[in-house]
């Protein structure tokens, strides 16, 4: 079991927390006048995001979270879990939808997706910041809609939906920033 | 006061500064009466308080580079030279940080005859004399935590530090929880400490006798040392104390410090003998001050990272 000492500590390391990994955003070192100094530190957990602030005394020592981020291109979802690959030595992980979250509704297969191991299993994985997807179902638009901002509602190949403006139609491809979720153009890519 | 942004200060504009706050502070003193010394820096004996890490040098025999030259200062003061002070660096191992140095300026002065109060005072003028300009008022450690805690920290039980302590994220381990010392800090550095930031400058006074340090307990009840810090923008400036005079007293402190050093899995220090000795000789009643030059330099240039101040260019 590796450790940390707090004098380690800086932002960036990977620390386990109540048994989450986490990863250092702030340390400060707290002392008061003549008493036992302490290292206040800001953390995010890896696994769902939320940051917390502990304190520790300084000298101490906290177990290492073995976490490792690495590039893997996604290959394909049999229903339960979400196959990732690396693309040099072809070793596959599989990620569950805690994982996979949200980056769900932006994958079909081949996209380079930045994904965190724990322990080497997937804890998080992060879609390409803007991907393109086919249309898969959308009305067609009505000339003089403006009741809904000039957008309607479009299905796209992965199940997501997003608001794309009225002249999209069925069929075509369009690129999608995953960060907000939202249209940004129509693709000549297919 | 001039600039806040400490990287328009060129390094000359730093040494000019620094030579004119020692000046008036040397100014202050001689006003006062009070005789500069130089003790040395390297000695037998390192310190004994928990709290701090010597830094020692081992040639042959160990030595320690001092934490703050106390021992030497309290041996003079034994001979019944008068009030005397000295500005010098002093080391604290693996400190570090925005506010810590490992070696800093200390100015730690000794008045004899005088009370906590007094002392108090004599701060307070010295810190005209450089030119600092807000009124700083007195509060009691018991008041500040039981503001920011709702605990008594003279008579409350240690499971309701521990409690206190984890709700505001602090780490404790099975052997802290009978540790009254350490636990009275988690409180502290969990909840009084994130406040005193956005507090007007304060002397706080009244420390428990856990946090005595080498301060006398007060003779109205011994649950309180006669103590003081001063901070300032949150960071602490000084520390005062109405000074143990008794040998035998001082040795128990020690020893005290020791059986929590061994608590803690710290090393055992060698108790400094010619300190017991001097006051085993006859000590005047004594009231000390130790003001770390380079904090003090961030309150009155308003810097906020320690490492501006200092002249380690490296």
């Amino acid at each position: 079991m590796a450790t940390y000492s707090t004098n380690q500590f800086k932002p960036g390391l990977k620390i386990l927390v109540d048994g989450d990994p986490h990863t250092i955003l702030v340390n400060d070192i707290v002392k008061p006048g003549k008493g036992q100094a302490f290292n206040r530190i800001k953390i995010r957990n890896l696994k769902n995001g939320r940051v917390v602030e502990k304190t520790l005394k300084s000298g101490e020592s906290i177990e290492a979270a073995d976490v490792l981020e690495v590039e893997l291109q996604y290959l394909y979802n049999d229903g339960n879990d979400w196959y990732f690959m690396d693309a040099k030595t072809f070793d596959q992980v599989s990620a569950n939808l805690d994982a996979v979250g949200e980056a769900r509704f932006w994958l079909k297969g081949q996209e380079i997706c930045d994904v965190t191991l724990w322990n080497d299993l997937p804890i998080l994985v992060v879609p390409p910041n803007f991907v393109v997807l086919e249309v898969s179902e959308s009305d067609p638009g009505l000339k003089g809609d403006t009741a809904s901002g000039g957008t309607k509602p479009a299905v796209l190949e992965t199940g997501a939906t997003v608001k794309v403006p009225l002249f999209v139609e069925q069929g075509e491809s369009i690129r999608i920033d995953t960060r907000t979720g939202e249209y940004v153009s129509r693709s000549k890519e297919s | 006061m001039p600039d806040s942004d400490s990287r328009s200060m060129t390094i000359g504009d730093l040494v000019r500064r620094r030579a004119s706050l020692l000046q008036e502070i040397r100014t202050y003193f001689r006003s006062e009466g009070v005789t500069e010394v130089n003790t040395p820096i390297l000695s037998k004996f390192g310190s004994c308080e928990p709290a701090l890490k010597n830094l020692t040098l081992n040639r042959g025999k160990k030595k320690f580079l001092r934490t703050s030259p106390e021992s030497y200062l309290k041996q003079l003061l034994s001979h019944n030279i008068g009030d005397i002070y000295e500005i010098g660096s002093v080391f604290r191992d693996e400190e570090s940080g925005p506010l810590h140095l490992e070696e800093f300026t200390m100015v730690e002065w000794y008045r004899t005859k005088i009370n906590l109060h007094a002392l108090i005072d004599d701060v307070r003028r010295l810190l005209v004399s450089c030119g600092y300009q807000s009124t700083i008022d007195i509060v009691t450690y018991g008041e500040l935590f039981d503001l920011a805690s709702g605990l008594d920290p003279h008579n409350c039980d240690n499971s309701e530090l521990v409690s206190v302590a984890i709700d505001g994220g602090v780490r404790l381990k099975k052997s802290d929880l009978n540790d009254r010392a350490l636990l009275l800090d988690s409180v502290y550095v969990s909840t009084v400490e994130p406040l005193l930031k956005s507090f007007k400058p304060i002397f706080v006074i009244d420390y428990p006798k856990e946090h005595r340090a080498y301060a006398r307990l007060s003779e109205t009840t011994d649950a309180v040392a006669l103590r003081f810090e001063l901070i300032i923008n949150g960071i602490e400036i000084a520390n005062g104390y109405d000074e143990i005079i008794e040998s035998g007293e001082q040795k128990d402190t020690f020893n005290a410090e020791n059986n929590l050093r061994e608590k803690r899995g710290l090393e055992q220090m060698e108790l400094d003998a010619p300190w017991l000795d001097a006051l085993a000789s006859g000590m005047p009643a004594v009231c000390g001050v130790a003001l770390g030059l380079e904090r003090l330099a961030m309150v009155l240039w308003q810097i906020k990272n320690i490492r501006d101040i200092s002249l380690n260019t490296q």
